[in-house]
């Protein structure tokens, strides 16, 4: 009970008095907005976008920036950051892959990305958590370890070919819908029941929004960071198990270019950086965002090179519009 | 703090032991540990450098193709005194100061992969244009000379992709009812071109002919089409990778060019064995890329293990 | 002298701290431990020759690192330093080809480094946007740029006004070691014995007192970054006058060594604790362990990893060592 009424308290002191909706639903709706504004857009632009066949397409792709984001965004949320979770996708696919091949069976490929997604999260938790020591450098510093523990393990070639049933998770269809999609809306469903619906997700925010104020009222705090940072982990190694089924093939480089997006896609889904606020339907939207920026310029076969600086437009957007809005209001 | 100052204690007695060995070591430079191409060229310079007497060390930047980490490791590398260099460099140009002074140090220096400027004993490479031409003419005959293709490129500017491009684009001039429908690049990562024809495959239905700058990005190209239940698309593509060789044997991809980094290895390391025993050696050394169909695939794509180098007298290059 | 400044303007300044545990222990100890090690295993690691090399390596980085050292103090964060160098290595190198000469294209791609510095100060002080968010949109802006503008490619065929630059040398040291000397000399200038370097070491600890006598803790904060920025295109001179052409991608990754630097030099992300010189020792530190490393010829693979191991370390140490001396 007392956590609730904290909880509310600082929701109100968060939001303003006036404003007639709760600021997380009007950051969900602003979203929607832009989306739908970009969509009509790009479709003025290029009749082949609005088809069903290039939005599965898009789903797909926005699916592993989903996956990969999940668990960060709720390590943002606690107040924390996870930096390696590129770098976990990498290592869990790689000795995944190489598990598969030795032992051709699929359950025990999932398995080990999992295991090491999960013990990889572990270990960010315990140093982060247990040691107090700062997030952004213990995760940065993970990164360097696994991704050159994965740049090792594979000596320099790649694993490819891997068993029809393992990659169903990745490239298949059920009624239709292709799999990695379902994964990722079980996922975002999971993830907001439990953030939205559960004490420990309320847990989560308060820790977020003030560490001390929560640590004073009894929550605790380091056991849920260490649940977050596994959460992030294991959610990264889905998406490896997701990546490997995709693409056939694993890679110690796979990962390196997913980081920075999926952090562009929790803090273009309106999660605060400073912790205490945030969704999982907001880091979908934002991933399905970057990725139709990035779709629209492949349909308007506009060079490569400028997809960086789309994604940091969109990304210094959507902070100076959420900087405007509130401005506004206070 | 003690695990890893053991550990890195550990690993410096460990390679110390394993420098031990009669004629002398050879510094070995690659772009990356990404790209399986190089770890194919590192193993054969392994090889070569093993049946010569020489023992190795691999030098690869830790960020993939991050040009100024090589020019720290070249700095590093002269102080170790190899008895000879053989590179993959990840730009020709900037590295001009840094073989100045590799060679000021009196060792000698073989590039493989490049042509270009710079101050290089001698190089190693294909003609990445005529393999381009070649690949493209196969494609090209096998669709009857007309039909929608598109080009996958690699690294836009890199003198690699765009040499292959430009061979491709003239090969295509003698047949005008091909038509290029799209050039994208997808940095010869093979999820990028997955992605990229994925969308490629939206804006433009029908697609019958692909050209991929590496057979990794024609297996990605490749995958978004099986998985789109595409069929019918003819892809080629260059490099030869062992993945690729059993693509063509497969049929899934119709032909590719062998650019094989381990013979280049290979010869690198003999021009530096014949470099030290003052014998005169050519500036420019062009192996023949041969072409991988469904007929000759078996000639290729053996494991890295069984391979075994040519000598340039076996290649016909040198008496 | 110096410290006493420095501490005052600090809540935690307590005299009795140990003296290493509250400057660079981190970078001290590694290069205490490494420096032997390597003489006695690493051939030629300690001749002459060898540290010149080490002193060049760390140049280029030194000169990132020093800004950034200002930007944590602030408690702030800047990672698009890296992709800004980049970006005006490719500004400096298309103008050098152009024919403009070495003084006026240093000048032009420190003003774009100088613009994408007041952007990020802006949106931080102002907008009062997280640093972080702000610096990873401004990389992939910098870095879409740098590719957009160079076309992928490097832009070589400089001229030989630069390579002049770049073989210059006073008492055997090369240029980029006599130029990074002289910008810590500055930086410590700045830092130490300027009102504004007062402001910068204050606002970290206590931002509040500083807003209460009336200093602009908006400006100090902007003016931070774009001093990052600035210095990100005069580096890019450095870098350009190493590699002899300007690549797209060159820097890319490095403002994370420079935090690594900077942290392993003992400057605190959290309480605005710093020491500029712990900066040095940090930068050296990375140099020295990759340069040891090199010379071992260990797998390059293991290098990130023994990298990654040693900023973890350090922090764990730095951590046991403050809850002792508390």
């Amino acid at each position: 009970m007392t956590e609730t009424t904290e909880m509310s308290a600082i929701r109100t002191f968060r939001s303003d008095a006036g404003a007639p909706l709760d600021p997380e639903l009007r950051s969900i709706i602003a979203r929607f907005v832009v989306l739908a504004v970009l969509c009509a857009g790009v479709a003025l632009l290029n009749e082949n976008f609005l088809s069903v066949a290039n939005f599965t397409n898009v789903l797909r792709q926005a699916s592993l920036l989903f996956l990969i984001a999940a668990g960060a965004t709720l390590v943002i949320i606690a107040g924390a950051i996870d930096l390696s979770v590129g770098a976990i996708l990498t290592l869990s696919a790689c000795v995944a892959a190489g598990v598969m091949h030795a032992t051709g069976s699929s359950g025990l490929g999932i398995a080990t990305a999992l295991a090491i997604g999960i013990s990889a999260g572990l270990a960010n938790g315990i140093l982060v958590a247990g040691l107090r020591l700062p997030p952004f450098l213990v995760t940065y510093g993970m990164l360097w370890i696994l991704s050159g523990g994965a740049l090792y393990y594979m000596g320099g070639i790649p694993i490819t070919g891997f068993p029809r049933e393992f990659r169903f998770l990745g490239s298949g269809f059920l009624l239709g819908i292709p799999v990695p999609i379902l994964i990722m809306i079980a996922i975002a469903l999971a993830g907001s029941v439990v953030l939205h619906m559960t004490t420990v997700g309320q847990q989560m925010v308060m820790m977020g929004a003030n560490r001390a104020a929560a640590t004073l009222a009894g929550i605790p705090v380091r056991r849920n960071l260490i649940c977050v940072y596994v959460a992030s982990g294991a959610c990264a190694g889905l998406a490896a198990v997701v990546a490997l089924g995709r693409v056939n093939s694993a890679d110690p480089g796979m990962g390196d270019p997913l980081l920075l997006p999926s952090i562009a896609a929790i803090l273009v889904g309106g999660t605060s950086l400073f912790g205490g606020t945030g969704t999982l339907l907001g880091t979908a939207l934002g991933a399905l965002l970057l990725t139709i920026v990035l779709n629209a310029m492949n349909l308007l076969t506009i060079g490569s090179a400028w997809q960086p600086f789309a994604t940091g437009i969109v990304l210094v957007g959507a902070m100076l519009a959420d900087a405007f809005l509130n401005r506004r209001r206070s | 703090m003690k695990t890893a100052l053991a550990s890195v204690i550990l690993l410096a007695i460990s390679a110390s032991c394993a420098m031990a060995q009669d004629k002398g070591e050879i510094a070995v430079f690659t772009k990356n540990k990404v790209d399986p191409f190089f770890e194919e060229a590192r193993v054969g310079a392994d090889v070569a450098a093993k049946g010569l007497g020489y023992s190795t060390v691999q030098y690869a930047p830790t960020r993939p193709n991050n040009f100024q980490e090589q020019i720290a490791q070249v700095e590093d590398a002269i102080t170790r005194k190899p008895k000879g260099m053989v590179f993959v460099p990840v730009d020709t140009k900037g590295l001009k100061p840094s073989v100045d002074k590799v060679r000021e140090a009196g060792i000698p220096i073989v590039n493989f992969i490049d042509m270009g400027d710079g101050n290089f004993n001698s190089y190693v490479i294909y003609d990445d244009h005529k393999m381009g031409a070649d690949v493209t003419r196969i494609l090209a005959e096998k669709l009857g000379g007309k039909g929608k293709i598109v080009i996958i490129e690699g690294i836009k500017g890199s003198a690699t992709s765009d040499n292959r491009t430009a061979g491709a684009q003239e090969t295509l001039k003698s047949y005008p009812q091909i038509q290029v429908v799209a050039v994208q690049a997808a940095n010869y990562q093979r999820l990028q071109a997955l992605q990229v024809m994925e969308n490629l495959m939206q804006q433009f239905p029908e697609i019958d002919g692909v050209i991929a700058a590496s057979d990794n990005m024609a297996l990605g190209a490749i995958e978004a089409m099986e998985s789109a239940g595409h069929s019918g698309t003819q892809v080629v593509s260059m490099d030869g990778t062992i993945d690729g060789v059993q693509a063509v044997s497969a049929g899934r991809l119709l032909a590719s060019a062998e650019f094989s980094g381990f013979q280049m290895g290979c010869t690198a390391v003999e021009i530096i064995d014949r470099l030290t025993k003052g014998e005169a050696v050519p500036e420019r050394l062009e192996l023949k890329a041969e072409m991988i169909t469904r007929e000759t695939a078996d000639k290729f794509g053996q494991p890295l293990e069984r391979r075994t180098c040519k000598s340039l007298k076996d290649l016909g290059l040198a008496s | 002298m110096i410290a006493d400044i420095a501490r005052i303007s600090r809540l935690r300044g307590s005299r009795s701290l140990n003296f290493l545990s509250s400057k660079a222990l981190g970078a001290s100890v590694v290069l205490i431990i490494l420096v032997p090690l390597f003489g006695v295993f690493a051939g030629g690691f300690l001749s002459p020759h060898n540290l010149v090399n080490i002193a060049l390596q760390s140049s280029i980085l030194l000169l990132i690192a020093l800004p950034m050292t200002l930007v944590i103090l602030t408690e702030g964060l800047d990672l698009s330093s890296g992709a800004l160098l980049s970006l005006c290595g490719v500004v400096l190198a298309l103008l050098l080809v152009a024919g403009y000469s070495i003084p006026v294209a240093t000048l032009a791609a420190m003003a774009v480094g100088l613009l994408f510095g007041i952007l990020n100060g802006f949106c931080v002080a102002n907008l009062g946007m997280p640093p972080f968010v702000v610096t990873l949109g401004t990389l992939g802006m910098a870095q879409g740029l740098a590719l957009a503008l160079a076309d992928g490619n490097a832009v070589s065929g400089l001229g030989p006004e630069i390579e002049a630059f770049s073989a210059f040398r006073f008492f055997g040291l090369p240029v980029l070691v006599l130029i990074a000397i002289a910008a810590y000399g500055i930086f410590h200038l700045v830092l130490y014995r300027t009102t504004f370097g007062r402001y910068v070491i204050a606002v970290g600890g206590n931002a509040e007192a500083l807003r209460l006598s009336g200093v602009s803790v908006r400006l100090v904060h902007g003016a931070v970054f774009a001093i990052s920025g600035a210095t990100a295109g005069f580096a890019a001179l450095c870098m350009i006058a190493r590699t002899n052409a300007g690549h797209p991608t060159i820097a890319l990754g490095m403002e994370f060594d420079a935090i690594a630097a900077v942290v392993l030099g003992g400057t605190s992300f959290e309480r605005g604790n710093g020491w500029l010189f712990g900066t040095v020792l940090g930068v050296l530190a990375i140099g020295v362990l990759r340069n040891g490393l090199n010379l071992i010829g260990v797998d390059t693979s293991l290098q990130l990893v023994a990298i990654g191991a040693l900023v973890i370390a350090v922090l764990l140490v730095e951590r046991l060592a403050s809850e002792r001396s508390v």
